[in-house]
């Protein structure tokens, strides 16, 4: 598997693990491992091309996405296989060539792949090294607020879907088109990821105000600068 | 004699043991935005579900954590380095 689908793969929030109708039970049975991502990768396939050729349309396309059994199920395998084999490295490889890509076109991504990397890699060391805690944020946040989590995942399976559409970009007009999408959706995951950091961060405490600024001069002493 | 602030900013422990850690160059860059922030002049980022009513505002490689639900008032609730993986791109 590539390291590239193995970070879209992901992505995939714990959420969108949906009870599954017959007939898509019925595909988890026939899809053997080793025919999974390349299954995986032709079935997804189509959605990808049409990101490329709007990107858009790519949250429209990404809510399709999430109401497909069958790329659900597919998906669902796989994340269980990335999750596991996945590495911080890995990671960081698919945005290294990601940044390549964009580089070489002259388009500057240097801060929204900074944000959509951060997301990555911290959610992959909460789910290694924190996974309960982080598991039950998540089932708190999406039962507390399904519209958000719902906002979320498609706002994931859309950036998963624009790097991947990114990868395969052949001119400078869509990687253009690509990038300038991403930046919008990367602004809205960071929200989200920063809300999920603080919501594990929780018991760190130290929430009681110990100064104020009423005055410039006053701002000044708080924060020690001269 | 220093003219007052539009709001009047509070800050918590949380927010006071970070800035300990930030350089004298980011604490600089940190005033001058809050120093905005007080004179209603810029406005942050809404966050999600729980943390609806904060508001993040970009600070360089730093995130500003604030509150501003209390009319006249800015809680500003922490200030950390975002957690920047890419460099290790370069």
């Amino acid at each position: 598997m590539s390291a590239r689908l193995r970070v879209i793969l992901s992505a995939i929030p714990p959420s969108q693990t949906t009870v599954l109708s017959p007939g898509v039970q019925a595909l988890r049975a026939t899809v053997r491992e080793s025919e999974l991502y390349s299954t995986l990768l032709a079935y997804l396939k189509p959605y990808v091309n049409r990101v490329l050729e709007g990107p858009k349309r790519a949250s429209a396309i990404a809510e399709e996405l999430l109401m497909d059994e069958k790329a659900l199920i597919l998906l669902l395998h796989a994340i269980q296989k990335a999750v596991l084999e996945l590495k911080e490295e890995d990671v960081i490889e698919v945005f290294k060539f990601l940044h390549g890509r964009f580089g070489t076109a002259n388009i500057d991504v240097e801060e929204v792949l900074d944000v959509i990397l951060e997301h990555e890699v911290w959610k992959l060391r909460q789910i290694k090294r924190n996974f309960d805690e982080y598991m039950m944020m998540f089932y708190t946040f999406s039962t507390n607020y399904p519209e958000e989590a719902y906002d979320y995942a498609v706002i994931y399976f859309s950036i998963s879907l624009l790097l991947q559409a990114s990868s395969e970009a052949k001119t400078y007009e869509e990687l253009r088109a690509l990038s300038e999408e991403l930046d919008k959706l990367a602004e809205e995951l960071e929200a989200y990821a920063l809300t999920f950091m603080l919501m594990l961060e929780e018991k760190r405490g130290g929430t009681e105000v110990v100064a104020t600024a009423r005055t410039p001069k006053e701002l000044k002493e708080v924060l020690e600068v001269e | 004699m220093s003219s007052g602030y539009k709001h009047v900013g509070e800050f918590t422990r949380r927010f006071k043991k970070a800035l300990k850690a930030l350089s004298s160059e980011t604490k600089e860059r940190l005033h001058e935005k809050i120093d905005e922030l007080l004179k209603g002049h810029i406005v942050g980022k809404p966050l999600k579900g729980p943390y609806k009513e904060f508001k993040v505002i970009r600070v360089g490689k730093f995130r500003l954590v604030y509150n501003d639900k209390e009319p006249c008032v800015i809680l500003f609730y922490d200030v950390g380095p975002r957690e920047s993986i890419y460099e290790e791109l370069s």
